[in-house]
């Protein structure tokens, strides 16, 4: 089932600070994701997928080493151009949301019109996530996991090839936290997109294609789960 | 701890805090400034006016005699009453200066100060008491003589004593356009001391009562002298008395108005810097209080910056104003008033006022987060829940859905946070008064300049007289050249026959040929003639009087007894003249001798002094105009003022909104870099908000510029009329400029918008 490959962290190594507060947050990460994948980054806090996860959604950039992801270096582009990246190739998926508060689910949704070109019906992703009837609510009049439902809308809308997820279920009960796993690996599957989770919680790896593991800013193991559990039968 | 940790994000937040500082401390130094002066100058008077024994009333007249001043000592209400003659002359050896004489058989009310030398005595018929201030710019030492001289009439005396007047506190000759003591004096002489004394009445009668309302007094005082008098004033209308009166009080409202516009400044600056950080140190307040602090502890925490740093500067200024700023204006101030033993004063109201700023910026400090600081520490330790988002006004227009994302978006916002908006407008409609006011400043001077010399003034060459002009010198004047004679004196107005002292007038009069030399012109600064029998009146007179064109007043000349009545054919308007106006053919049929003061004329009369001796000085247009001008530099002092504050009004205001925007934001500009947004786009956004706003406060601080700028001129008093004048130009550039200044402001967030750290903003930690 994998495709060809869509995400490339070649050597890659980030330092924060300078001189004695200098911290390795990243120490020569090597590791590939191809096309359609289901990947969860898995770790402590501080064990550096953070740090991974902002490079790839070019929030950030390596130190050394390059980061190549759906054929464009990533690692060498300027503040523009990683807008740019981030609005074609990338959906975000927040641990808290981060909904537009004067924005209504609807308009949230349909926000990326402002960004790219060639967006995906608001009303029907909205209604694909379950909250069609919710689109006139603001973010303030909705639940978490609905407020997340929303978030995963607006990520999709403007058909991005890769999706990344920071902790998208830390802030939710794992009735709600379920719902929207479910959404993402059927997403995965049904839509053909590279989804990427960053995530603690090692239960969930359980429904990953792959899991990388890490600590202390390195990769500690790169593991291919040839029989990824539904999401359903994973409790937390 | 917490007073280092407060130390410490004092320093790392210096520019903000800093100018709390600044702007409390200016607030408090400038009321220190303007009040320590005024307190000192109140108490000066206070005691100068003591000593001197100053009149509550005076009476003037034709002439008043002994018998008038035993009906008027043997009232009731009166304390003490004197009688003098006063006379207006000229030096003889000082350039012709201008002498104000008073001679006395007793010296009981307005006793002169002695400066120097020995007291007042009415039986010295050798010597005169001589203004001091004259006497320091000649050089006249006690023991000189000193010449003057009156009507032809020459008296030489020896000095023996420097005098300071209370009814002198402010003396400027009438020849004058500004303050000189080289020109005007005045001396107290014994009544037997003058050569010539037939024909010399007692023209003044003044006196001491407890009466609040003296004016009141009138009928009392008119049945004590069979209605025998001209005039009956009270202390405000001494003019030597009420210009330093008026110029003390506009400092008293400057001293409020100054204060209460940093305090404001102030409290938007402790507003933003507050709530920005308290909201960025959520998490450290959840963490403080799970600790177990008091939430007591917490708050007076937070109220610590702005207290400590309004504190320092409230006291700072408080030095500053009282003894450095407050010393300067005293001494600049005594330079033009004369009151013996002006020094800087202070009074409780100081240390009042200091509290005051240091209390409402502590408590603006504890609004301002309170918000924040009531979270249960469970929820304090997560980020912050989305603001509340809700259907605006905006959206029942009619064309909202077709409004762009960017608009939608900001006049949603604009709805969410409606004190950050109004703040927005408010500043810059207070930025784009300020600078109308400053440019309009120069248009206004440039149209008196137009007005008085092209329109009032139609002359080239002006020639005064001496008040010892005849009729046959003026004659031969007019004989030799071609111009206009006008005259000129003080009147005293009402609307209705027999009115009280409070519903009379004091003015001036002009009298004139017609011939076109004096223009008049009318509210709108048209030229305009005045026809027979009827006269002119300046318009802030007839206002005051509720007179209009057709109306009847009655006038009397101020030192005589008799009434006219007059028909009112103009209202009239000049920047610097506030009279009745008639022709000469109209003032001679009262029967009163027309007594010119001054020729018009466009023939070259300079050095003519020197042949007629009438003739007290000749001036050429050129002459005129320049000392015009150096008379308006004040002015421009004022515009800079004007456009230092409507720059930096502006500047403060929307850069503190744009902070309490782009930090309440945050979050959300993050948000939409992380979606893909570009900066420029983002920056958009905010700019747009930040442009909507200033245009808005724009329209509408427009037209209070021009109120303002009114409102500066009228308040110097009403014997000044200037017409504000706003040019379109004045409007579009103040316009451009705070909008560009707007503009420039948002500009100053690009680079924090560019930088903006989305991982740190959207993980919600510190």
């Amino acid at each position: 089932m994998a495709g060809k490959t869509i995400v490339e962290f070649k050597n890659v190594v980030k330092i924060y600070g300078l001189g004695d507060g200098e911290q390795i947050a990243a120490n020569h990460v090597n590791f590939t994701i191809d096309e359609g994948e289901f990947v969860v980054i898995l770790g402590q806090s501080g064990a550096g997928k953070s740090t991974v996860l902002n490079m790839l959604g070019g929030m950030d950039t390596p130190t050394s080493g390059t980061v190549t992801i759906d054929g464009m270096e990533v690692s060498k582009m300027n503040d523009n151009e990683l807008s740019d990246y981030r609005a074609k190739t990338i959906g975000f998926i927040f641990q808290f949301y981060n909904l537009l508060p004067s924005l209504t689910a609807y308009e949230n949704v349909a926000l990326t019109k402002n960004i790219v070109k060639d967006t995906l019906d608001p009303l029907e992703l909205l209604r694909s996530v379950g909250l069609e009837e919710h689109k006139d609510k603001f973010p303030s009049q909705m639940s978490g996991g609905e407020q997340q439902r929303v978030s995963i809308a607006r990520a999709l809308a403007k058909n991005p090839k890769i999706v990344l997820g920071d902790e998208p279920t830390g802030a939710l009960d794992s009735k709600t936290g379920v719902i929207v796993l479910e959404l993402l690996q059927k997403m995965c599957k049904e839509q053909k997109k590279t989804v990427i989770l960053v995530t603690h919680n090692a239960d969930i790896a359980q429904c990953a294609d792959k899991v990388i593991r890490m600590k202390n800013a390195k990769i500690k193991e790169i593991k291919i789960n040839d029989n990824p559990v539904p999401v359903k039968e994973v409790a937390w | 701890m917490l007073t280092k940790k407060m130390f410490r994000e004092i320093k790392s937040n210096f520019g903000q805090f800093f100018s709390l500082f600044l702007l409390s401390f200016l607030a408090v130094a400038l009321f220190a400034t303007f009040k320590a002066s005024n307190a000192g100058a109140y108490k000066a008077i206070e005691k100068f006016h003591k000593e001197c024994n100053l009149a509550d009333g005076w009476l003037y007249g034709e002439g008043f005699t002994t018998e008038n001043l035993e009906n008027i000592r043997n009232l009731e209400d009166i304390n003490e009453a004197q009688l003098r003659t006063h006379l207006t002359g000229n030096s003889v050896e000082q350039g012709n200066a201008q002498i104000e004489i008073y001679l006395q058989e007793e010296s009981v009310v307005n006793k002169p100060y002695i400066v120097k030398g020995k007291e007042f005595d009415v039986s010295d018929t050798d010597s005169l008491w001589l203004s001091e201030k004259f006497a320091e710019e000649w050089d006249l030492e006690i023991g000189d003589a000193f010449a003057y001289e009156y009507n032809g009439v020459v008296v030489n005396k020896k000095i023996a004593g420097l005098i300071a007047s209370p009814e002198y506190e402010y003396m400027c000759a009438d020849e004058d356009l500004d303050v000189d003591f080289k020109n005007i004096a005045y001396v107290y002489m014994a009544y037997s001391g003058f050569p010539v004394r037939e024909l010399m009445p007692y023209t003044e009668l003044i006196f001491t009562t407890d009466v609040k309302n003296v004016l009141s007094l009138e009928d009392k005082l008119s049945d004590a002298l069979d209605e025998n008098y001209a005039v009956f004033i009270d202390q405000s209308s001494v003019y030597g008395l009420k210009i330093l009166r008026d110029e003390l009080n506009q400092h008293e409202q400057f001293s409020y108005i100054f204060t209460i516009v940093f305090l404001a400044i102030a409290l938007l600056v402790i507003m933003t810097t507050m709530n920005r950080m308290v909201a960025a140190q959520r998490t450290q307040i959840g963490t403080m209080n799970a600790m177990g602090m008091k939430r007591r502890k917490i708050k007076l925490h937070y109220m610590g910056y702005s207290f400590v740093v309004s504190l320092i500067g409230a006291i700072l200024g408080l030095i500053f104003g009282t003894f450095c700023l407050g010393k300067y204006l005293v001494d600049v101030f005594s330079g033009f008033y004369i009151v013996p033993g002006w020094k800087t004063g202070y009074n409780i109201s100081f240390i009042i006022v200091a509290f005051i700023v240091v209390l409402v910026c502590t408590l603006t400090s504890y609004l301002s987060c309170r918000k924040l600081l009531k979270v249960n520490p469970s929820e304090c330790l997560r980020p912050a829940p989305p603001k509340a988002g809700k259907r605006c006004i905006f959206e029942k227009l009619p064309f909202w859905n077709q409004l762009g994302f960017y608009s939608q978006y900001n006049l949603r916002d604009i709805s969410r946070a409606k004190l950050r908006a109004f703040m927005g407008v408010f500043g810059t409609a207070c930025g784009m008064m300020l600078m109308i006011s400053g440019f309009a400043c120069n248009t206004t001077l440039d149209n008196m300049y137009e007005w008085t010399f092209e329109r009032l003034q139609n002359y080239k060459y002006d020639m005064q007289f001496s008040d010892s002009i005849t009729t046959e010198q003026a004659g031969e004047i007019a004989e030799i050249y071609e111009g206009e004679f006008v005259m000129m004196g003080s009147v005293e107005i009402a609307k209705k026959e027999h009115a009280l002292s409070n519903q009379k007038k004091t003015t001036s009069i002009v009298v004139m040929e017609g011939k076109g030399y004096y223009g008049i012109t009318n509210v709108k600064q048209e030229v305009v003639s005045l026809k027979p029998e009827t006269i002119a009146i300046s318009s802030k007179l007839a206002k005051s009087l509720g007179i209009k064109v057709g109306d009847t007043i009655y006038w009397h000349i101020y030192d005589k007894n008799e009434w006219y009545s007059a028909k009112v054919g103009v209202i009239s308007r000049n920047p610097t003249v506030s009279a009745i106006t008639m022709l000469r053919e109209d003032f001679e049929k009262t029967g009163n001798k027309y007594k010119p003061t001054a020729f018009y004329t466009d023939e070259d009369i300079v050095g003519y002094e020197k042949e007629n001796e009438a003739v007290s000085a000749t001036h050429s247009s050129k002459e005129i105009k320049e000392a015009y001008e150096t008379n308006m530099e004040v002015m421009n002092l004022m515009v800079i003022i004007f456009m230092i504050f409507a720059t930096v009004m502006p500047v403060v205001v929307l850069y503190n909104c744009g902070n309490l925007s782009f930090n309440e934001r945050v979050k959300e500009f993050a948000t939409l870099k992380v979606m893909g947004f570009r900066s420029g786009k983002i920056r958009k956004l905010l700019s747009l908000q930040n442009l909507w706003l200033s245009l808005i406060g724009v329209l509408i601080g427009a037209p209070f510029g021009k109120i303002l700028l009114q409102y500066m001129f009228d308040s110097n008093g009403d014997s000044y009329d200037y017409m504000a004048v706003v040019s379109v130009a004045d409007y579009l550039i103040s316009g451009a400029l705070v909008l560009a200044v707007s503009v420039l402001v948002s500009f100053m967030f690009s680079k924090r918008i560019k930088n903006l750290d989305m991982v740190e903003v959207l993980k919600g930690m510190e």
